[in-house]
Formats: structure tokens, C-alpha cells, sequence
């Protein structure tokens, strides 16, 4: 093959690439393809060669002979290089995949677009290739040709004249020298402290350019300037906030919250920085934040710690809007506690997400409430502790139980009875919480009551514990009735029972219990003999 | 084994380094000392392998760069002693290459070691040393390039032609800003890339065209003035192209807030009033304003806005505008800074302040260094510009006077002079002469006994640096 051959080769290959190159995505099977084969084209054209193209504005030429034309604007490979001024370019042997990668990269970009501000011959530029080398027509960046004559003809206008030359030297023999620099050797601490800030120079400038826009919202003083301004922060917000920095969204949020931070500003701005903490506290902010951390997560606990306490409750509907799209349950948990801290301000508001269709929501709300601890909430929750979803009524009970007194012991007896054993155990437990006396009053009475017999061992268990708290004569004395109590029908479960009240008895440390525990110690009901063994062994 | 780029410029840069090493150790220490006994050896053991697979190596002095087998070598930050330290030397002996065909023998490169420094001592260091090393036929050297005449006037039309030319956009791009037309960011990124590339071959040719301050339309040559010195900053400190354009763009753009301030109070011959003050001190966050109304807030809007605010702002963050609440000064800001206040201060002719002689304004930084700007960015800086930056009137221990002409970052006592009037006081032609040429006996032929302040008695510098 010539070199004229391997030239036309070359650029045709090109052509091919950098066509594929703009249609498919990077890790698309054909771009990749495109590029191995280009990069192979361009080694075995380059084995001991360099080629040089010249390129004119609708030609490329290789050795005065023209291997490409096209006039067509768009496509036109001559016409896409020259525009830029390149005019002339060589690849020689040697060059590495890197090189042409890089190479393909830049030549497949859309510099049309006004969001690229670079062209051609910049990024060349910046790459520096070893192997690739062009020439360039500077021209038109000096199109002010006569501006050089110019500038030099109009400074030198001012002349010194040999009798000035001669007076400066005669002076200059007798007066005092000028003190002279003495240079401060660069030591290898200085270098050191340069590399650091160099490795460690965030090329993502938000922080600064936040603080910048606030204290020039501080120095300005023109209306169109004011508002300028403060959408250059609205849109530094967003930027920081899809890019999970909230560290921005914390100071700006702490320069606009309330009129005591706004009051520093001149009158006129107070009304848009009222309108930034709006907009952070709007659904659309609150939607991008859920994104995130949806998307990221990582955010540190103590700056969602600082941006809770920053927000205000407008924000209140749109977390709880956003918890329906929690991925998973890492990311939900966030969400909450965001609402656990805004939520203390308007618990109404929060309260109204109980009105939910969808139970995840209630129950997570009910949890948020919950969290929180307002006995005004007891009114909302009791409204919806009958909910079709036995999650929330669970989760209800638990809130009422930690919240709740005397007034809403009705509500957890009635879920003592519920249909499904978890809520009717987290009832009892949270009447145990409650620790009154009509408490205590209500869960003996469902131990004591005919329907407790029929229980699983497993509730049995659970409901008997919550007794433990009392420790008191008359719960042992209740305990005791219940552990030697007698029955002809359903001995079996009368048997369990009998079993959960001794061990209980025994953890209670009752002063009778070891002679109940006699009693049983032959029993042939291996659960019965066997708690009984288990405290007159003393475990 | 084929190696990329990246690996052998990684490797290229040990290698300049490990001989640096070797031939500091042979200074300080005996040849047959340990110290240098063991740099030879690991010397030895980083080209070796690379002789054996590419057949030579060569390394060549060009300018302030180094070059291994014809691969330009950036210095590394980490390695600037060193870098600095053998590019002195290879100039002391007027060496400009070693090549090594053969790998090579610890005995081959005590011969060589010994050689060089033996030949500092010599008034004809190069000669003496090649002569020395005759017998390794596998070492060669070559005697360092000296520019001629004719190129020298080619370069200085080059770097004549940029730096008009980026003054000329300046000139275009404060103009558009005023008639709130766009301005052409991409143009911006070409003009500063020419001025890398110049800052590159001829750093000191450029920064002299800084020092030249007789202009009327003085605000456009200031911007392109901080936007070279900062570049040659950003090149003393080894930083990627990428980011030398961007500190070049951010620095022709940092005064573009006074496009807003009065033309009355910007070229006021007079003195400032309080309230003209108060005026001329918003151009900072005016041209922030700007910047970001023009492109937006993208990445280098930011930048650009940032530096354009803080330029003002001292390292202690007093300064203006005063700020609310502290904020960090940007590396690019720091940077910035300094060359703004070198350059305005050597320059002020507005406002009726009193411009500084170049070498009074290093002092008068220095003195605020830690306070006003950023020490060890401003060590970087007067390293930099020397003990003597061009444009200081010089008078020399012959009885010559003359003016900096250029700058000698390694030996920053002995730059280049133009002589202005020769030992009788009589005016010249105006030759250059290198204060760091020795005489036979291994004396430097001229020395600077006295310094003075050129402004001051009204040379024209443009008269001899254009």
C-alpha cells in the first residue's frame, strides 16, 4: 500500500468513526467496535510512517494530492477542521490507543452546541498529544492588525533622550541603590502545601459562588440586580441539591430563615429570599431531595440533622408526599426523621397524612407522630384505629400506648380482642406501657377471661410479660390463682397457661412459688413438669 | 515491553531527577562516598532498562525544559528543587545534552560525575568536560544552544504579535461587555492558549512585555498582564493546561466590573474622592455580576465570577468588598491576586497614585506576605519574576548602566541586560548582555552593584523592551 493509499485509508476510516462515534452512546457494542477499529486502521498505517494532511477548506490534501472533498457544510470533514483554523495535521508512529481515543472523542463532539465551550483546535490544545501534531491559522484571533503598530508607535512616542540617559547615569553613580529582593528559597514544605491544595481543589465551586451570591446580594443595589440574583441562588440550590450538597442548601436555608436573617439585607430583598425559603420548603424542592436520596443517599447525619431544624412546616405535606416513593427503607427512615423534627412545629398538618390511601403511608405517619409525642395527636390517631390494615393498627396501638392515658384504654381493650394475634399482643403491651391501674385492671381481666385459654402459647407468653412490669401482691396473687387453677375441659390449654403463670411467678420471685412448683414436678404434662423442674432448679 | 506516554514521562521525569540527585550528592560528597555510590546505582537501575529496549537515551536542555528522547518533560511539582537544580548546572557548563547509547557501568558514570564537577571550575566548562569524558565512547554530550540574534528578533515578533493581540481582544471583549453584546469564550480560551504556548518557549520574553506600562488604553494591558503573569504562575507550579487557561481566562476577566464604574472616576487623573472610592471598590462584585449575566451559571462562569470578587480581598479577607460572613479564597483567586497587585501597583498612573519600580513592589509585597496575599504562592511569584524583574535599571560593577531585559529564574541575581549608557555614560545602541557570561578565569564578566527605580526618572521602557 502507498502512502497516498494509507492516507485516503485513513481518512475514510475517520470519516466512518466519527459518523458512529456521534450516533451511538459510548458503551454502545458499535461504538466500541467503531473505535477498535479505527485504532487498528490508524497502527497499521502508522508502522513506520507519519501522515501528514493538509487540510483546505473543502480538501484534504496529502502530498499536494487531494484524498478528500466535500462542500457540504454539515458533513464536510475538510470544512469541520479548517473552520476552526487547522490547517495542517500529522500522526506519527508510536501513537498510543489513549491518543486515538482521546483524539476520536474530540473530533465526534457537537460544537454547535452552545454549552461547549471549546472548539477543536482548545481541545487539541489541552490534550498536547505526543503523536498527533497540527498546525494553525492564528489570524483571526489578531484580525486588528494596524492595534500592534499602534500600541508600539504610541508608546515609544514617549522617548527618553540621551540627556535625560545622561543625567539618570551621573545620578545614578552618587545616590543610594534601591533595596533589592532578596528571593526566599522555596523549600520542600512549600511544595508540599501547593501539591496538597492542588490534589484537593474541589472543582465544584458551589460553596464559594453561594457565599459570593449572598454577600452580593448584600452589596447591590438595583432591583433587576436583586432579582438576578436571587434566581443565580435558586438555581445554585438545585444544582446542589440534585448533586446531594447539602451543606448549600443548609447555608442558604440558614440566610433566609425568618425575618431576623433577612432583616440584614436591604428591604426590597427580603421578599425574594422569603421566596428562596419557600421554594425550599416547596414540592418540587422536596421532590428533588427525595431523588437524592433515593439515588445517592450517604447525605451525613448531622447536616439532615441542621436542614430539619432549618425547614418550615410548609414542608410538612410534600415529605410526607415523597414517602411514597421511597426506593427502600435506609432512605424512608430519613424522610421520617425529617418529619419527626418539622412535624413538631404543626402536628395537625402532619396528622392530616393519616388520611392516606395507601396503609404504608398511615402507618409511617402514625410512626412519625408517634416519634414526636404530642398528646394532641391522641385525637387523630384515634380516629383511625380501626384501619382496614392490621400494619396500622398495630402501629396505632403503639402510639396510643405511649402517648395515650386512662381515655384510651377503651380503644386498646377493643384491639385486645382484635382479629390478629400481633395487634392484639401490641395492645396489651401498650396498655402495660401505660402502667395505670385501670391498666393493670384491664390486662388481668384478659388473662383472666375465658377466650385467654384458647391463645397461642407464643401470645400467652408475650401478654403474661407485660404483667412483669407490676411486680405487686396482687398481680402474684393473680398469678397464683391462674397457675393452680383447675379446669375439666381444654386441660391442655389450661396447661399452657398454667405454665406461663409459674414462670412468671418464678421471675417475680413469689414466695410460694417453689411449692407450686412441687406440685407439678410430676405432672404428665411435659410443659407443666417441665417450668416446674426449671424453678426448683433455681434457673 | 511497550510503555504509554504517561508511564514513560512518569519514568523521564526519575530519570531527571535521580541525576539530579546524583550530581547534588556529587558536590557535597566524594565520589567514592556511599551517598553517591548508592544515587549512581539507582540511576543506573531507572535508565538502564530503558537504553537496553529504546537503544539510547538523551537528555537535552531547550530553553527551561527538558526533553528525554525528544519528549518534552513538564516538571513536576514535587520535583522543582531538583528540576531547578540541574537545569543551573547543565547551564553553568554550557550543556545542553547527554546522550547515553549503552547501558551503563557505575565506573562510566564516575568518570562522568567527576567530569562535571570538576568543570565548573574551568573558565571553558563545556570544553573541559567533553574533553574529560573522550574516553566513555557511550556518553556524548552537547554544548547548550545559545539563541542567535535573528531568532531572538523572530521570538520577540511572536511574542510581540500575541500579547498585542490578546490586548487587542481585551480591548473587544470590554467593549461588547458594555454594549451588553455577547462575548466569545471560545476566541478567549485561543488567545489565552497562544500566550501558554509563548509563556512556554519564551516565559521571559512575555513577562518583559508586562513591564511595559506606557499605554493609554492602560486597562486593557493590565488584564492581559495578570492573565500572563498568573499563567507563568500557573506553569512555576506545574499545572495542567486545562487549568493554566482557565486561571488565563479568569485573570483577563477579573476587572470587567469596571466596565460599569464612570469613565470619569476610572480615568480620573486626579485623586479619588471617598464616594469615587466607594464607587470604584464595587467593581469587584460588578464584575462577578457580569460574568455570570453572560454565560450563566456554568462552571467556568463561576470560576471566573469568583476571582472576579475575591481579587480584591486580601489573605486575611479584609480588603474589599467587606464581607458578612468569612468564605475561602480560591487557589485561583490567591493567584490572581498577586499578579494584579504586582502589576497595578507597578503601573498605577490613575487615581494619581505613585507607580512602583518593579523591585520596590516585590518588597512592598513581601512585607504584606501572609496578610495581604498568599506567602508561599507569592515565594512561588518573586522566585519567579527575580531578584531583579525586567524593567529595573541596573548599574553594573563596569560602569555600564542599563535596563532588565530579561529574567534568569535559576540564577536570579545575573538576568540578561540591556545596556542604556556604557562606562562614560554615553548612550548605546542599546546591546544585551548576559550577567550570568563568565571570563576565562571563571568570573562573571559583569555584576549589578546598584538598582534603581526607572520610573522615576522617566526612562521609556518601551522604548527598549518593545
Amino acid at each position: 500500500m502507498t502512502n497516498i493509499e494509507k492516507a485516503k485509508d485513513l481518512i475514510n476510516a475517520l470519516i466512518k468513526a466519527r459518523k458512529n462515534l456521534r450516533m451511538y452512546p459510548v458503551h454502545h457494542p458499535i461504538y466500541e467496535k467503531t473505535v477498535d477499529d479505527f485504532i487498528s486502521k490508524m497502527f497499521s498505517c502508522l508502522e513506520v510512517d507519519t501522515i501528514k494532511i493538509r487540510i483546505n477548506q473543502y480538501d484534504i490534501y496529502f502530498d499536494d494530492e487531494v484524498i478528500y472533498h466535500s462542500k457540504d457544510k454539515d458533513e464536510s470533514l475538510a470544512l469541520f477542521f479548517f473552520k476552526d483554523g487547522l490547517r495542517e495535521m500529522s500522526f506519527s508512529h508510536g501513537i498510543t490507543r489513549n491518543e486515538i481515543n482521546e483524539f476520536l472523542r474530540i473530533i465526534s463532539l457537537d460544537y454547535e452546541k452552545d454549552v461547549l465551550d471549546d472548539d477543536i483546535v482548545t481541545l487539541l490544545w489541552e490534550e498536547d498529544f505526543q503523536h498527533i501534531k497540527y498546525v494553525v491559522d492564528d489570524a483571526f484571533l489578531f484580525e486588528d492588525e494596524g492595534y500592534v503598530q499602534n500600541a508600539v508607535e504610541q508608546a515609544k512616542s514617549v522617548s527618553s533622550r540621551s540627556a535625560e540617559i545622561m543625567k539618570v547615569y551621573e545620578s545614578a553613580i552618587s545616590i543610594k541603590s534601591s533595596p533589592k529582593v532578596d528571593i526566599i528559597p522555596i523549600t520542600d514544605d512549600d511544595i508540599q502545601r501547593i501539591a496538597k491544595e492542588i490534589e484537593n481543589d474541589p472543582p465544584d465551586k458551589s460553596h464559594t459562588l453561594i457565599r459570593m451570591l449572598f454577600e452580593i446580594l448584600y452589596l447591590a443595589h438595583k432591583k433587576d440586580e436583586y432579582e438576578v440574583i436571587s434566581r443565580w441562588i435558586e438555581q445554585t440550590l438545585e444544582y446542589a441539591m440534585t448533586n446531594g450538597n447539602m451543606e448549600i442548601v443548609n447555608y442558604v436555608l440558614t440566610n433566609t430563615n425568618g425575618n431576623s436573617k433577612r432583616c440584614v439585607y436591604h428591604e426590597q430583598v427580603h421578599g425574594l429570599l422569603k421566596n428562596i425559603e419557600n421554594y425550599i420548603n416547596s414540592a418540587a424542592f422536596i421532590k428533588l431531595f427525595g431523588d437524592v436520596i433515593n439515588n445517592r443517599g450517604g447525605i451525613p447525619g448531622e447536616l439532615l440533622q441542621k436542614f430539619s431544624s432549618l425547614l418550615n412546616s410548609n414542608s410538612i405535606p410534600h415529605f410526607i408526599s415523597i414517602l411514597d416513593t421511597m426506593n427502600d427503607i435506609s432512605s424512608r427512615r430519613i424522610v421520617l426523621s425529617i418529619l419527626t423534627e418539622v412535624g413538631r412545629n404543626d402536628v395537625a398538618l402532619v396528622a392530616k397524612g393519616l388520611n392516606s390511601r395507601k396503609w404504608y403511608v398511615v402507618r409511617n405517619v402514625v410512626y412519625v407522630l408517634r416519634q414526636i409525642g404530642d398528646k394532641s395527636s391522641v385525637q387523630h390517631l384515634i380516629k383511625i384505629a380501626g384501619h382496614h390494615d392490621k400494619r396500622v393498627r398495630k402501629e396505632v396501638v403503639h402510639a396510643l400506648g405511649e402517648m395515650g392515658s386512662d381515655e384510651v384504654l377503651h380503644i386498646l381493650k377493643e384491639h385486645m380482642s382484635d382479629e390478629v394475634s400481633s395487634v392484639r399482643i401490641a395492645a396489651c403491651k401498650a396498655a402495660g406501657q401505660m402502667g395505670t391501674e385501670l391498666s393493670k385492671k384491664v390486662i388481668l381481666e384478659q388473662i383472666g377471661s375465658k377466650q385467654f385459654r384458647d391463645k397461642s402459647f407464643a401470645e400467652k407468653k408475650e401478654i403474661f410479660q407485660v404483667l412483669y412490669r407490676w411486680k405487686e401482691k396482687d398481680v402474684i396473687d393473680f398469678l397464683v390463682k391462674i397457675a393452680t387453677k383447675r379446669v375439666f375441659f381444654k386441660r391442655v390449654k389450661n396447661n399452657e397457661t398454667r405454665a406461663v403463670a409459674m414462670q412468671y411467678l418464678g421471675l417475680l420471685r413469689a414466695d410460694n412459688v417453689r411449692q407450686i412448683a412441687e406440685r407439678y414436678k410430676n405432672s404428665s404434662n411435659t410443659l407443666l413438669r417441665t417450668q416446674a423442674l426449671e424453678i426448683l432448679r433455681g434457673n | 515491553m511497550e510503555i504509554s506516554d504517561r508511564e514513560f514521562t512518569a519514568q523521564a521525569k526519575e530519570m531527571i531527577n535521580q541525576l539530579s540527585i546524583v550530581l547534588r550528592n556529587g558536590h557535597f560528597h566524594n565520589i567514592e562516598n556511599d551517598a553517591v555510590l548508592e544515587a549512581i546505582i539507582k540511576l543506573l537501575d531507572i535508565i538502564n532498562p530503558y537504553i537496553k529496549t529504546e537503544g539510547f537515551l538523551r537528555i537535552d536542555l531547550r530553553g527551561d525544559f527538558f526533553y528525554v528522547n525528544e519528549m518534552r518533560i513538564r516538571y513536576p511539582l514535587e520535583y522543582l528543587l531538583n528540576f531547578d537544580f540541574i537545569t543551573n548546572e547543565f547551564r553553568k557548563r554550557d550543556l545542553g545534552s547527554v546522550s547515553f547509547l549503552l547501558p551503563l557501568e557505575i565506573k562510566d558514570m564516575k568518570i562522568f560525575l567527576d567530569a562535571f564537577i570538576k568543570a565548573v571550575q574551568s573558565g571553558m566548562p563545556f570544553d573541559e568536560m567533553e574533553e574529560w569524558i573522550s574516553d566513555i565512547t557511550h556518553i556524548k554530550i552537547d554544548k547548550l544552544k545559545k539563541i542567535t540574534q535573528d531568532e531572538e528578533l523572530d521570538k520577540r515578533q511572536i511574542v510581540k504579535k500575541t500579547y498585542f493581540g490578546a490586548v487587542s481582544f481585551a480591548k473587544g471583549i470590554m467593549k461588547s461587555i458594555s454594549a451588553g453584546e455577547k462575548i466569545n469564550i471560545k476566541k478567549a480560551k485561543r488567545i489565552v492558549e497562544s500566550m501558554v504556548d509563548a509563556l512556554l518557549s519564551e516565559e521571559q520574553l512575555l513577562i518583559g512585555m508586562t513591564s511595559i506600562k506606557d499605554y493609554d488604553d492602560y486597562t486593557y494591558h493590565h488584564s492581559v498582564n495578570v492573565s500572563i503573569l498568573s499563567i507563568a504562575i500557573g506553569q512555576r507550579l506545574g499545572l495542567k493546561r486545562k487549568h493554566i487557561t482557565a486561571i488565563g481566562i479568569a485573570a483577563l476577566f477579573h476587572d470587567i466590573g469596571k466596565t460599569e464604574i464612570p469613565k470619569e472616576i476610572l480615568n480620573k487623573p486626579s485623586e479619588l474622592n471617598a464616594g469615587e472610592w466607594e464607587i470604584m471598590r464595587e467593581h469587584p462584585f460588578r464584575g462577578a455580576i457580569s460574568i455570570l449575566r453572560l454565560k450563566g451559571i456554568d462552571k467556568a462562569a463561576i470560576m471566573n465570577a469568583i476571582v472576579s470578587f475575591q481579587h480584591h480581598i486580601n489573605y486575611d479577607l479584609s480588603g474589599y468588598p467587606i464581607l458578612q460572613q468569612p468564605m475561602d479564597l480560591t487557589f485561583y483567586s490567591r493567584i490572581i491576586s498577586i499578579a494584579d497587585r504586582y502589576d497595578a501597583m507597578t503601573a498605577s498612573r490613575v487615581y494619581k497614585t505613585m507607580p512602583m519600580s518593579p523591585a520596590k513592589t516585590l518588597g512592598f509585597m513581601m512585607e504584606k506576605s501572609g496578610i495581604d496575599l498568599d506567602p508561599v504562592l507569592l515565594k512561588f511569584f518573586v522566585n519567579m519574576v527575580g531578584s531583579y524583574p525586567v524593567g529595573t535599571l541596573v548599574l553594573l560593577d563596569t560602569g555600564e548602566m542599563g535596563l532588565v531585559y530579561e529574567g534568569n529564574h535559576i540564577m536570579s541575581d545575573r538576568p540578561r541586560v540591556m545596556i542604556i549608557a556604557d562606562s562614560q555614560g554615553d548612550t548605546g545602541n542599546g546591546f544585551v548582555v548576559d550577567l550570568a557570561d563568565r571570563d576565562s578565569s571563571g568570573g562573571f564578566v559583569r555584576s549589578v552593584v546598584k538598582t534603581l527605580d526607572a520610573q522615576e526618572y522617566g526612562l521609556s521602557l518601551a522604548e527598549y523592551l518593545l
